[in-house]
């Protein structure tokens, strides 16, 4: 006799869209031609082999909201998993105009960060202000980052890794990248990450207690949220880092790649311009 | 040409009907080339790491899984299940009778499976559909073989649960994917 478990897992094989390979005409399978078509682009873009084009412009996401999500994401965890009251981290117009500040940034061209902030020393030149006022967030926060395992200096604490880990366990979540956030207590630096839109779905809910619809932008709403939470610090932001690489890992392109710098700061834009409509369409952010 | 080159034209040749396989199973046909280009140009950057002999295509799975995680991400506010399901190909059946029962049970089925954690579907499909060995399942998720195997069985246990549960509630709608509460 067929048990109920034996008869589904025989409908989910028959499930399967692509039960025979053989039945798809795929196209002609030339490595070699493929390899000289990667190389051909990696020169094109970068004029070394380090890096195909298509490195850039496959990534169609908005990198930069990935990036900040990601610091999102352990900044709103923290809170999760301190139990702090998301009631009290309102989302006022404030985040507006911090975004407004960084869109004008990004609009001035401020993408060229001379320093390298993976080393967990320094800070590129974007910074926006953070002025609001929720002042027992950081403490809290500060004796969560120190009771993990994060790296820490005198002044720096790196947390990638351990937090993403915990994230993964906690959530389920084992495609999660590595994100990497940089604080000095003063400043924050988003510098990496590789979460998922579903995350920031969360991450809204977190920062607003309220439900803001499937296509709110999380750049928007993380920013309003962080600038509440950390009043007197600037923010800073790194969209010459990639998100982590497929696999794991971080992997900041080059701070000298006017491309790519180009890229992100195009992208940003547009995320920023389209969010801004959106706005406008449905009367600003919630209360 | 260096070995790495080398190295790489074998795995691509040798497996990008395998890769594109996997990706065309679990995304739309619009999205495929994408995901095996992405799997691909990974497997090219780290070639130094793709690991050798049997190893080689979970590890590629992986990469792909990655990739398609990227997808699903940005998808998942507008895409699903029956997205995926209408790009189903129908020539795997004979008549529409047939057809309709068929496609109705693979609906269904497929909607227990969302209602899964995402590993755990993943667990599902590399077994069931590229037919992995427990190694292979756990190389390509990062996951012990042990885990693996405790995650199957509970997988499947799970599976049933929530296919029973659609059945008796005659639910006939797409699946909602996962999502939001994270």
């Amino acid at each position: 006799m067929v048990t109920t478990e034996e008869r589904v897992m025989t409908l989910l094989a028959q499930a399967n869209p692509i039960p025979d390979l053989d039945s798809f005409d795929l196209i002609e399978v030339d490595g070699t031609r493929y390899l000289a078509n990667l190389n051909r682009r990696s020169s094109e873009m970068t004029g070394t082999d380090s890096k195909p084009a298509e490195v850039v412009t496959m990534r169609r996401r908005p990198l930069v909201a990935l990036a900040l999500t990601a610091a999102a994401v352990l900044v709103v965890g923290a809170a999760a998993w301190l139990g702090l009251n998301r009631e009290d981290l309102d989302v006022a117009s404030a985040g507006v105009a911090v975004v407004e500040e960084f869109a004008r940034a990004v609009s001035s061209g401020a993408t060229d960060l001379s320093e390298d902030v993976t080393d967990g020393a320094t800070f590129g030149p974007m910074a926006v202000p953070l002025d609001n006022d929720l002042a027992s967030f950081w403490a809290a926060l500060d004796t969560t980052l120190t009771v993990s395992n994060c790296a820490q200096s005198a002044q720096v604490v790196r947390c990638d890794y351990e937090w993403t880990d915990r994230i993964r366990q906690a959530q389920d979540r084992p495609e999660f990248g590595v994100f990497t956030f940089l604080m000095d207590g003063s400043r924050i630096a988003a510098i990496s990450g590789d979460v998922d839109q579903e995350a920031s779905g969360w991450l809204k809910g977190a920062a607003t207690g309220n439900s803001l619809g499937a296509d709110a932008d999380p750049v928007v709403h993380y920013l309003a949220w962080l600038n509440q939470a950390y009043p007197g610090w600037e923010l800073e932001l790194d969209w010459n880092a990639e998100p982590a690489e497929i696999g794991g890992g971080f992997a900041p392109l080059g701070h000298d790649d006017p491309v790519h710098n180009a890229r992100y700061a195009e992208v940003l834009t547009r995320h920023l311009d389209e969010y801004a409509q959106e706005l406008n369409a449905t009367g600003g952010l919630p209360d | 040409m260096t070995a790495g080159d080398t190295r790489f034209i074998e795995v691509y040749e040798q497996f990008y009907r395998h890769v594109y396989g996997y990706c065309r199973r679990r995304t739309s046909s619009d999205r495929v080339d994408d995901a095996v280009a992405d799997t691909f140009l990974t497997a090219w950057r780290k070639i130094d790491e793709v690991p050798p002999g049997d190893e080689c295509l979970p590890w590629l799975y992986g990469v792909a899984y990655r990739v398609l995680s990227h997808q699903w991400r940005g998808a998942t506010r507008r895409r699903r299940l029956h997205d995926r399901l209408a790009s189903m190909g129908a020539d795997w059946h004979t008549g529409p009778e047939d057809y309709i029962v068929v496609r109705h049970e693979s609906q269904q089925v497929l909607e227990a499976l969302s209602r899964l954690k995402p590993t755990d579907q993943e667990i599902l499909r590399l077994t069931l559909w590229e037919e992995l060995a427990q190694e292979d399942v756990a190389t390509a998720l990062g996951i012990s073989v042990g885990a693996v195997r405790q995650r199957l069985y509970e997988a499947r246990k799970n599976l049933a649960r929530e296919y029973t549960r659609l059945e008796k509630k005659g639910n006939r709608t797409p699946a909602a994917q996962k999502g939001g509460a994270w």
